[in-house]
């Protein structure tokens, strides 16, 4: 038996493969709960979009080079 | 995964359809559990990501190409949620002063199982994703590769890199495999 498998066969008794059932309960109502609790746009998002079009207002070249990425 | 899915359902949800969202979530949800609860092993930890990640696909779902697979997409994006899952853990394990990767006491007189899950545990995120799931669920690197969105090289040195991390840290508890 080589090292690399001694230590998978250890790592195996000792962190088996899982065997999955699937969720206890149903996570659909949580889901839907998040999505209408959670803004779809973060502040990041925001702050990224308002710092993009402040950026493209003083340095209208920028453009360009955002056209270029698209 | 499944992948038989309905083009005008897929549409729809790109779309915003919560009907065709709802019918998606029960296609995928068992899938999407146990990919995640391979990664995360831990049921709670596995249904919160499994959560998170079909909010984001429902955030992202302009984003989603409905000619393309929705398996691959959403296996994709939980897989990115475990991942954060891991790293939550690992920082909650860190500020409650009981992170194995720092604190675990030697292990002399423990058993050998329990410190290579001493060592398991201590890999770090992106080393110990791969790890769980070639090395113990021994899914193929394909198949990883395009969950992690990375090359199948990548996956391979990180889990070389993993295995000799275990190794090292077996070492650092004592063991010498």
């Amino acid at each position: 038996m080589t090292e690399d498998t001694r230590l998978l066969a250890l790592l195996r008794s000792a962190v088996p493969p899982v065997v999955t059932a699937g969720p206890s309960r149903d996570l659909w109502p949580l889901v839907v709960k998040q999505s209408q609790e959670r803004p779809e746009w973060s502040w990041l998002d925001v702050g990224l979009a308002a710092g993009v079009i402040i950026a493209l207002l003083i340095w209208p070249e920028l453009l360009m080079l955002l056209a270029y990425h698209f | 995964m499944p992948d038989e899915v309905d083009g005008d359902l897929l549409e729809r949800f790109a779309h915003g359809d919560q009907d065709a969202f709802e019918s998606l979530f029960r296609q995928f949800e068992h899938e999407v559990y146990g990919w995640i609860l391979r990664i995360v092993r831990d049921a709670n930890a596995a249904e919160d990501a499994l959560v998170e990640a079909f909010w984001r696909a429902y955030r992202g779902r302009a984003r989603f190409d409905s000619s393309r697979s929705f398996g691959a997409w959403m296996r994709r994006i939980a897989t990115n949620a475990a991942l954060d899952q891991l790293r939550v853990a690992r920082r909650d394990a860190l500020r409650l002063g009981n992170d194995t990767s720092r604190s675990a006491p030697a292990p002399a007189s423990d058993s050998l199982r329990e410190s290579i899950q001493i060592a398991f545990g201590r890999l770090p995120p992106k080393l110990h994703i791969v790890a769980a799931l070639a090395l113990i669920e021994e899914q193929s690197y394909a198949e990883i590769a395009e969950a992690l969105d990375l090359p199948i090289g990548t996956v391979k040195s990180r889990v070389f890199r993993a295995t000799r991390a275990l190794r090292e840290e077996l070492a650092r508890l004592g063991i010498r495999v």
